[in-house]
C-alpha cells in the first residue's frame, strides 16, 4: 500500500501544532492588551459635560487649589463634586450673563444639580477612598494627571487593577510629602525647589516618607480585602 | 474516538474564548444596582435645619447660623458668649477652653497652620494671601474683597468674621457647607494672624523674624532684582492702616 502522505508532512504536522499554540497565545496576548488601550479605558479621551468646565483654566491660569471645590477629598471616601453654589461663588459676578453658563445659572434658580459626566469610573467592585490615600501622601497629580493642563476632564490612568497595584506594591515610588499634595508639579522641578535644597529624590526620600507616615506593610496593601470587601 | 476530541477541544476553545470575550463586555458587578455618592437618584436635598453632628459643639458662642444672611450684615455684630444651660448645653460638653477673643478654643500654632492652610484654599482666592483684598479672582473682575487690614475690620471681634463665613456678606456667598464651623474658627484666627503681621513695625520683631525678613528679602533680590517685594512689604513702616 503506497503511503498517503509524504514524509515532509510529518514536519508540516509538527510545525502546525507550534503555530496553532502560537496563534492562541497570540489571540489571548492581543486580546489582553487590547483591554489596557484607551479604546476600553477611555483613558486619555476627553469627557463631554453639560457646562464645558475647564480644569486648565481654573487650575492652571487661576490658581484655585483642588480643595475650594472638592472640598471632602481630605475626609470621606468621596473627593466631593462641587455643589452649583460653589460656581456661583464667583460667577455670581464673573461671565454672570454668557450664555456659555445659562446651565449653572438654571441649576441655581432651580435647585436641581447639573449632572456631570463621572471621568474616574471605578468598578463598584472595587472600594476606593480619597481620604487615606491623600493623608498618606499620594497627591492628586500622581493619579489624576495633570489637571491643569487639561481643558476638558480625562482619565490618565487605566484605573485597572494593575495600575493600583503599581503603587500599592511600590508605594516609595509615588509617595510625597503631605503638604504638597495638590501641586501639580511634582516631583518638583528647578523652579519649584526652593524647599528641597538637595533636590527630591524618590529614591531616598519616598522611602523615609513610607516610614514616618506608617504606611501599611506591602502585604496588607496588596491584601485582596483591602479593595475587594 | 477522534471526533470527540475534536469535538471537546472545539468546545473547550469556545468556552475560554467565550469567557474571557464576554466578561469584557459584562458590566453588572461594575454598575451594582445601588446608590453611590453623586449616582442619579442618590442627589438628595438637606432637609432645612438640619444641624450636623459636632457642629454646634465646637460653637458655643457663634451667631446662629441663618439661611438669609449675605448683605445684611451693615454692622460688626456683637455677640455674647452663650452662658444660660439651654444654650450652652452643647458647648459645656467640650472640654476645649474658650480662648480669648470669642475663640472657642486656645490658639496654637498648629491651629494657625490649620488656619492658614483653610485659608489659602478658600478665602485667599478673593482675599489675597496678604489678606488685602486683592486675590485672583478680584483682579478677575470680582468685586474688590475687603481688605482686613482696614480699621473697621480689626476692631470687629473674631465672632464677626465667623459669622460672615457662615453667613456671607455682600457679594461674598456663604462658605458655611465649605469650612467645617472648626475650620472657620482657625481661619479667622489665621486673619488675625494676618492682620497683625501687616500692622507691625519692624523695629517691633524678635531679631528671629527680623532675620527671617531680611533673608527672604535677600532671596527676592537675587530672583527678581527688584528691590522691594510683597515679601518686605508685608511689614509696613507704619501701624495698620485701612485699605
Amino acid at each position: 500500500m503506497p503511503q498517503l502522505f509524504h514524509r515532509s508532512t510529518n514536519t508540516l504536522a509538527r510545525l502546525s501544532i507550534v503555530l496553532g499554540i502560537l496563534l492562541a497565545g497570540g489571540v489571548l496576548w492581543l486580546l489582553l492588551q487590547a483591554n489596557r488601550t484607551p479604546f476600553v479605558t477611555q483613558a486619555f479621551i476627553a469627557r463631554e459635560q453639560p457646562v464645558q468646565f475647564s480644569h486648565k483654566h481654573h487650575v492652571g491660569d487661576d490658581g484655585i487649589d483642588c480643595r475650594y471645590c472638592h472640598t471632602t477629598v481630605e475626609t470621606t471616601a468621596s473627593a466631593g463634586m462641587p455643589a452649583t453654589k460653589t460656581c456661583m461663588n464667583c460667577h455670581s459676578q464673573l461671565f454672570a450673563n454668557s450664555p456659555y453658563l445659562e446651565i449653572v445659572r438654571e441649576s441655581w434658580r432651580s435647585g436641581q444639580p447639573i449632572k456631570w459626566t463621572k471621568v474616574h469610573d471605578l468598578p463598584d467592585f472595587a472600594y476606593f477612598n480619597h481620604s487615606i490615600h491623600v493623608n498618606k501622601g499620594v497627591g492628586c497629580s500622581t493619579c489624576h494627571g495633570r489637571v491643569d493642563l487639561m481643558p476638558l476632564m480625562w482619565n490618565v490612568a487605566s484605573l485597572q487593577m494593575e495600575w493600583c497595584l503599581e503603587c500599592h506594591r511600590n508605594p516609595e515610588k509615588f509617595i510625597r510629602p503631605k503638604d504638597k499634595i495638590t501641586e501639580m508639579e511634582w516631583p518638583p522641578t528647578e523652579s519649584n525647589s526652593a524647599e528641597f535644597p538637595n533636590g527630591w529624590n524618590q529614591a531616598v526620600d519616598g522611602p523615609k516618607l513610607v516610614k514616618e507616615y506608617k504606611l501599611q506593610p506591602t502585604s496588607v496593601l496588596t491584601s485582596c480585602s483591602t479593595c475587594h470587601r | 474516538m477522534f471526533k470527540a476530541r475534536t469535538r471537546n477541544a472545539a468546545l473547550a476553545a469556545t468556552l475560554i474564548f467565550g469567557v474571557i470575550g464576554g466578561a469584557a463586555c459584562r458590566q453588572d458587578m461594575h454598575d451594582n444596582p445601588k446608590y453611590k455618592p453623586y449616582r442619579d437618584g442618590a442627589i438628595r436635598e438637606i432637609p432645612e435645619g438640619t444641624v450636623s453632628r459636632g457642629s454646634l459643639a465646637l460653637n458655643p458662642v457663634a451667631p446662629k447660623v441663618t439661611q438669609s444672611g449675605s448683605g445684611q450684615n451693615t454692622a460688626p455684630v456683637q455677640v455674647t458668649p452663650a452662658t444660660s444651660p439651654a444654650d450652652g448645653a452643647a458647648a459645656t460638653q467640650v472640654a476645649i477652653p474658650v480662648g480669648e477673643d470669642g475663640f472657642p478654643f486656645k490658639v496654637t500654632k498648629a491651629i494657625l497652620d490649620r488656619g492658614q492652610n483653610r485659608y489659602e484654599i478658600s478665602c485667599a482666592p478673593c482675599h489675597g494671601k496678604l489678606g488685602d483684598g486683592n486675590g485672583m479672582i478680584v483682579m478677575r473682575g470680582f468685586r474688590k474683597a475687603s481688605s482686613y487690614h482696614q480699621e473697621r475690620l480689626i476692631k470687629a471681634p473674631s465672632s464677626y468674621f465667623y459669622d460672615v463665613i457662615t453667613n456671607g456678606f455682600g457679594a461674598m456667598y456663604s462658605y458655611a457647607d465649605q469650612l467645617t464651623p472648626e475650620d472657620r474658627w482657625k481661619v479667622v484666627a489665621y486673619i488675625r494672624a494676618l492682620q497683625l503681621s501687616q500692622s507691625l513695625n519692624y523695629s517691633e520683631l524678635a531679631d528671629k523674624d527680623k532675620r527671617a525678613v531680611d533673608e527672604a528679602d535677600r532671596k527676592l533680590k537675587e530672583k527678581t532684582g527688584t528691590p522691594h517685594s510683597a515679601q518686605t512689604a508685608q511689614v509696613r513702616p507704619t501701624g495698620g492702616e485701612s485699605n
